[in-house]
């Protein structure tokens, strides 16, 4: 089993100030791993770094081997990586299911044209299937491009195409047809395999509209097809989909029946688990969890120990935790890293942790060292 | 008693200046008139109504005592006396400025060369028509006496119970309709909706035929406004960019439009319905084109820039460089109509009737824009636009769509406009068009459509019927944005959420204990 | 442990960088062609002419300075444009121009046809940058009293709009009460316009007025009295520690709300001092006489770094020079000298938007 995450020599400095100072971090995948450190230490920078926040000054950081150096912060949460926040940031006013169905947002679809034509399915997966899309709108820009060319004379028309602006158009026009042609194939093939007990009169519409301009009509049947083929959906079901799935993320959190209430009225534990549950709408392979139980008093952070540990067993989640409560650290910690001032002091195991002199003197200063290390252990 | 008087002299100083500068901006004319026009009372002068400035005055020296009277409170005592301070101390600021002014003019000093509105009929007016000592006094004695009547209206009105009262039982009865099984059973009806819908279309779209020419035209500005605040509304509403220079997409459509249909300068004459299509495209493409830049600024930077790039087009809409290819400054003419069949579509309206289809089909695209993934995303770019990108939408992309939409809105508009008028010119391309949107959608309410289309008729329409009040029309622009932006920032029709966003500092919820 | 991988995948902020770079070094191959066209092919001015040019570009440049300075300060405190600052200047330049009119009306001696102003032209004009800025130091505080302080926590849109909706109210409330005519400066005899030292540059002769270095002169006078301000007293600690973090300063004792008017009325004294300097140097006023100074001032501003006195005054000057000279530079219209202040604000912002002198500004943090 490999690492989900790694860094080498992490540095971010300040001005003066440095905040991160060459530190290393090994997270296993399937793991739970914590950072702690008085405050100040840098964890919050290191994690800011993580999720493209901060360009690292120097050093590396490597996600399931792929670098994630000078990658957007949402580029970096579509390849697996979610957070939350210290001081909690959710949406105000959206509610709990809007804040979750934007956590959601990076396995969604649809853009604005099939927001605006819910029956339309949503594009390409491909690469190619996206160019030949694409090149439906070609002769569209041909045409215009040989109209400037040809009709718009003024001194400012330049002499691209002169009176080659004849093998333009013939070539725009011969691109339509071909389109067109490929358009009404799809379109009867769709009729055949959909189940759409309106299909016939759809596709007789579909066929008219287009004649606006044919290689929509390519466009519109290739989707079609890809979706009665199941590979593609319309907004529609797609926002079905996702509504069900926020629905059931709720439930996972315990916040089942919250889900119209805006989420600024939600009270505070509540907004904890909520904020989870949007991080965990982009079904992360790594979850950066800060300072989860902050505010939180005995009870309640006893349930979220439980509740991350439920994470990592149920969803497969990597964890990476910074906390400042020392029970929940050593109760479900399997390594643990202490930061102070921006370097790494010692990492290991809770129980090794707990006895490292230096941690406790970072913690509580010179001196402390011997007397707590029983208090400590004890925890 | 010393807050009393206090009280009294602030407010006096406060309604005094506020007078004066009244005065000096010459709305003692018209308020006076449109109060006299009001009441029905005759004025023997050619402008202002003796009676009726009385009457407003009166009406400044009410609000005078009952704002002295704010500041004591809760006796009766207090605030017929602060009231009574109140109104003195007005009444003396107005008096003697009246005097001065009297006396001077009565000196035939001409004041009218640093202070436009000083003439001397406007003087006379001000004194009532009398000698200028007189015509002091008479203003010193409306305002003492209607100050300490303030004072007692503040009392009456903000102490007496019987208003808490009378605000519970409209609320109650207004709950009771609401909540009523019948509006219930109406509201939950799929059917409902589409009668009332059925309903609300066949009033559109017989509007058209019911007035004249004239005010078909002016229903046609409203409605090209309200097309245009659509577009700001994604832009600004939905994404939360402040975009400044919105009328720079206007002015591509309505070049754009003009260009392609017109004689000169570019003899391209195309059909009207392609040119409309290619001036949208071409308002969208240029929203691209310039967000991809300007769109990773800082929100009062973006604000700026956009303000710099509606100015440069139009200086060079109007400079001589350009004027072969964009009709410098006498602008475009003869910009041709749509026709249908056949058949020219060009009288005031058929406009409108196109301006409302076009209002209709922006709409649904809006509303089916906001309640779909990409809404979501510009409500949560809005909302903190760090937590958006780290959720894993691209910030870049969301803006740029809402940017090059919003554009296309605009193109459209500007294309209609151009069309409608048969001309488009430098002129109507200032700066004051994008702050004309800018104030509707926000004056009616950011991120809302009813308010969007509340705010185009009361800063379009409005004007129009207060025909007398043209000239302080900006002036009021300026102080309703402002009074707005402190009371009620949510807009006259405002979105359900945004009440909530505005007002966050008011509502402390306390955590509940789980 | 893995290796540290060299190769990475081209991300779009690389791709922008490089985009920008490209357009960067285009832009300004382009602009040395104009350049080398108009000096040495076509050699269409003299280098009397460019003098000028410059010289007139620095003038400009000093008012738009002082102006420049006043946004900066108001947006390094409360991160806020103040729009209404154009109009503060102009009604400044207004309130200037009625001390010149009351004493050129004041007869000394009537034999010889003597006027106050031109009896006592150093007091007349001392009098009047004192009336015109204290009006406009008043009008400051008044402002940010009424229009931003009741939003000091809102969003930032909401107390921009309220800026805007000030800028409409006074421009309009000028328009109304002084009417819409332009009005001139009548400046002291000893300060006419378009007179002064006559200098000779390559062959040709080319005045330099005496409005314009006294404009300069006391650009810099005011520039240097504000650093000093700002950077040995204790209200310019306040103010800066106020910039910093508003919160803490509150807790040290500072008296936030007055730091703020205090900073309103300083910007606002620098703005009534521009427009008197605008109506003595330029002579005419009206009611949008703010505007486009405003807004020019404030790509000074941003130019040089926002929330940066000295770069504020870099900014302006340069912007000054660069909108004289421009136009002829590169064989453009001068119509068009508005399109290319505006151009350089854009440029500045996509390719450098901390400015030349760089922001001193507090980060966000989160």
């Amino acid at each position: 089993m490999g690492n989900a995450l790694e860094t080498r020599n992490l540095t971010k400095f300040f001005g003066g100030l440095t905040a991160v100072d060459h530190v290393d971090l090994d997270v296993p995948e399937g793991s739970i791993i914590s950072v702690i450190g008085p405050n100040g230490a840098g964890k919050t920078t290191v994690f800011n770094c993580l999720t493209g926040f901060y360009e690292p000054d120097e050093g590396e950081i490597l996600f399931k081997g792929q670098s994630l150096l000078g990658l957007s912060p949402d580029r970096i949460t579509s390849l697996g990586i979610s957070r939350t926040y210290q001081n909690i940031r959710l949406f105000p006013s959206m509610t709990a299911l809007e804040n979750i169905l934007v956590g959601m947002d990076p396995h969604l679809r649809s853009g604005p044209s099939e927001a605006i034509f819910r029956w339309l399915p949503h594009g390409p997966n491909t690469r190619k299937e996206s160019i030949i899309e694409f090149g439906a709108f070609l002769p569209l820009i041909l045409f215009i491009v040989a109209f400037i060319t040809n009709t718009f004379e003024t001194e400012y028309s330049p002499d691209i195409l002169g009176g080659n602006s004849l093998f333009v158009v013939g070539a725009a026009f011969l691109m339509i047809i071909g389109y067109w042609i490929f358009g009404v194939i799809n379109l009867i093939r769709w009729v055949r395999v959909s189940d759409d007990s309106r299909r016939i009169i759809k596709a007789l519409g579909i066929f008219i509209v287009c004649f606006l301009y044919p290689p929509l009509l390519y466009v519109v049947a290739t989707r079609l097809l890809s979706s009665a083929k199941g590979e593609a959906v319309t907004s529609k079901d797609e926002e079905k989909e996702a509504l069900r799935e926020a629905q059931h993320l709720l439930d996972f959190v315990g916040l089942q029946g919250m889900g119209d209430q805006l989420a600024h009225n939600i009270p505070y534990g509540a907004q904890r688990r909520l904020e989870i549950a949007r991080a965990l709408g982009n079904k992360p392979d790594l979850l950066l969890l800060d300072e989860p139980t902050a505010g939180m008093n005995p009870q309640e952070s006893a349930e979220m120990m439980h509740f991350i540990r439920r994470l990592r067993d149920e969803m497969g989640t990597t964890i990476l935790l910074i906390e400042h409560d020392m029970r929940v650290v050593m109760g479900i910690s399997e390594n643990i890293t202490v930061l102070d001032f921006g370097m790494k002091i010692a990492e290991g195991t809770p129980k090794e942790i707990q006895n490292n002199p230096r941690v406790i003197e970072a913690y509580l200063g010179r001196g402390a060292a011997s007397g707590l290390g029983e208090a400590t252990a004890a925890a | 008693m010393n807050d009393t008087i206090r009280s009294g002299i602030r407010a006096g100083i406060v309604f005094g200046v506020v007078m004066i500068f009244l005065v000096l901006i010459g709305f003692t004319v018209p308020g006076s008139e449109i109060i006299g026009d009001l009441l029905g009372i005759e004025s023997e002068l050619r402008a202002g109504n003796i009676q009726g400035l009385m009457i407003f005055m009166g009406l400044m020296g009410l609000g005078a005592g009952a704002y002295a009277a704010k500041g004591t409170g809760a006796s009766v005592g207090k605030s017929l006396a602060s009231g009574l301070v109140g109104g003195i101390a007005t009444g003396l600021l107005v008096g003697a400025f009246a005097y001065l002014l009297g006396m001077l003019d009565a000196a035939d000093v001409d004041m009218r060369k640093y202070f436009a509105q000083l003439s001397s009929q406007n003087i006379s007016l001000f004194l009532y028509g009398r000698e200028p000592l007189l015509g002091a006094l008479i203003n010193l004695l409306l305002f003492t006496v209607s100050g300490f009547l303030g004072g007692l209206l503040y009392y009456v009105l903000a102490q007496a119970p019987w208003l808490k009262r009378a605000s519970a039982w409209i609320k109650a009865k207004r709950s009771r309709v609401t909540q009523s099984t019948f509006v219930q059973t109406i509201r939950q009806n799929p059917n409902a909706a589409f009668v009332t819908n059925g309903i609300l279309f066949l009033v559109l779209f017989s509007i058209p035929f019911l007035f004249g020419n004239y005010w078909n035209y002016t229903f046609g500005t409203v409605g090209i406004y309200v097309l245009m605040g659509l577009g700001l509304n994604i832009v600004v509403g939905f994404a939360g960019l402040l975009d400044l220079g919105y009328v720079a997409f206007f002015a591509i459509g309505a070049y754009t439009m003009g260009l392609l249909t017109a004689p000169d300068p570019l003899g391209i004459q195309l059909n009207f319905w392609f040119a409309l299509l290619m001036a949208i495209g071409m308002a969208g493409l240029t929203g691209v084109l310039l967000g991809i830049p300007v769109l990773r600024m800082r929100g009062d930077y973006l604000a700026i820039v956009t303000l710099g790039f509606g100015e440069i087009i139009r200086v060079l809409a109007k400079s001589d460089m350009l004027s072969s290819f964009t009709g410098g400054p006498q602008g475009v003419r003869d910009i041709a109509g749509p026709s249908i069949l056949g058949q020219p579509f060009i009288s005031e309206r058929d406009f409108l009737f196109m301006i409302i289809f076009a209002i209709l089909i922006l709409i649904f695209i809006t509303t089916r824009l906001q309640h779909s993934r990409v809404g979501r995303a510009w409500g949560a770019m809005r909302e903190d636009e760090t937590v958006a990108q780290a959720q894993g939408i691209s910030t870049l992309k969301s803006k740029l769509l809402a940017f090059a939409i919003g554009a296309a809105f605009a193109g459209l508009g500007g294309a209609l406009f151009a069309a409608r008028n048969q001309y488009t010119g430098p002129e109507d391309h200032s700066l004051m068009v994008s702050i004309n949107v800018l104030c509707l959608v926000i004056v009616g309410g950011m991120g809302s459509i009813p308010g969007v289309i509340a705010g185009a008729f009361v800063l379009k329409g409005l004007p129009e019927a207060l025909r007398q009040l043209e000239l302080y029309r900006l002036l009021a622009f300026g102080a309703l944005l402002v009074a707005m932006m402190i009371w009620r920032p949510e807009g006259i029709w405002p979105a359900p959420r945004r009440r909530m966003e505005m007002h966050e500092e008011d509502e402390a919820h306390p955590p509940e204990a789980l | 442990m893995s290796a540290i991988e060299l190769t990475k995948p081209r991300t779009p902020i690389q791709t922008f960088k490089i985009i920008k770079v490209i357009i960067a070094v285009l832009a300004l191959i382009f602009l040395a062609w104009r350049l080398y066209n108009v000096l040495v092919v076509e050699a269409v001015y003299t280098p009397a002419t460019w003098v000028r040019f410059g010289i007139s570009g620095l003038v400009i440049g000093a008012v738009y300075s002082v102006i420049a300075v006043g946004y900066t300060l108001v947006y390094g405190i409360l991160f806020m444009i103040n729009f209404a600052h154009g109009e503060v200047m102009m009604l400044g330049a207004f309130a200037g121009y009625f001390v010149f009119e009351a004493f050129s009306a004041i007869v000394v001696d009537p034999v010889n046809g003597l006027n106050f102003l031109n009896a006592y032209p150093w007091i007349a004009v001392l009098l009047a940058f004192i009336v015109g800025m204290t009006f406009s130091t008043i009008l400051g505080i008044f402002l940010e009293k009424i229009a931003y302080r009741p939003l000091r926590g809102a969003p930032r849109l909401i107390p921009l709009i309220s800026a805007i909706g000030a800028s409409i109210f006074l421009q309009n409330a000028a328009q109304l009460i002084f009417g819409p005519k332009r009005r001139t400066y009548v400046n002291p005899d000893i300060l006419a316009r378009s007179t002064g030292w006559t200098i000779t540059v390559a062959g040709q002769d080319i005045i330099i007025t005496y409005t314009g270095v006294f404009t300069i002169v006391l650009s810099v006078l005011l520039m240097v009295g504000l650093w000093l301000l700002v950077q040995r007293t204790r209200m310019g600690r306040a103010m800066r520690a106020v910039a910093e973090d508003k919160e803490t300063a509150a807790l040290m004792g500072i008296n936030v709300d007055g730091i703020i008017s205090r900073t309103f009325a300083i910007s606002g004294a620098l703005a009534g001092a521009a427009g008197v300097m605008w109506g003595i140097q330029n002579g005419i006023i009206y009611h949008y006489v703010g505007f486009l100074p405003g807004l020019k001032a404030f790509t000074a501003a941003v130019l040089g770094g926002i929330g940066n006195i000295p770069g504020a005054m870099v900014g302006g000057l340069f912007l000054g020079v660069v909108e004289s000279v421009g136009p002829a530079a590169l064989g453009i219209d001068f119509q068009l000298k508005d399109v290319i202040a505006f151009s350089i604000l854009v440029l500045v912002l996509i390719f450098r938007p901390s400015g030349i002198l760089g922001e001193v500004l507090s980060e966000e943090k989160v």
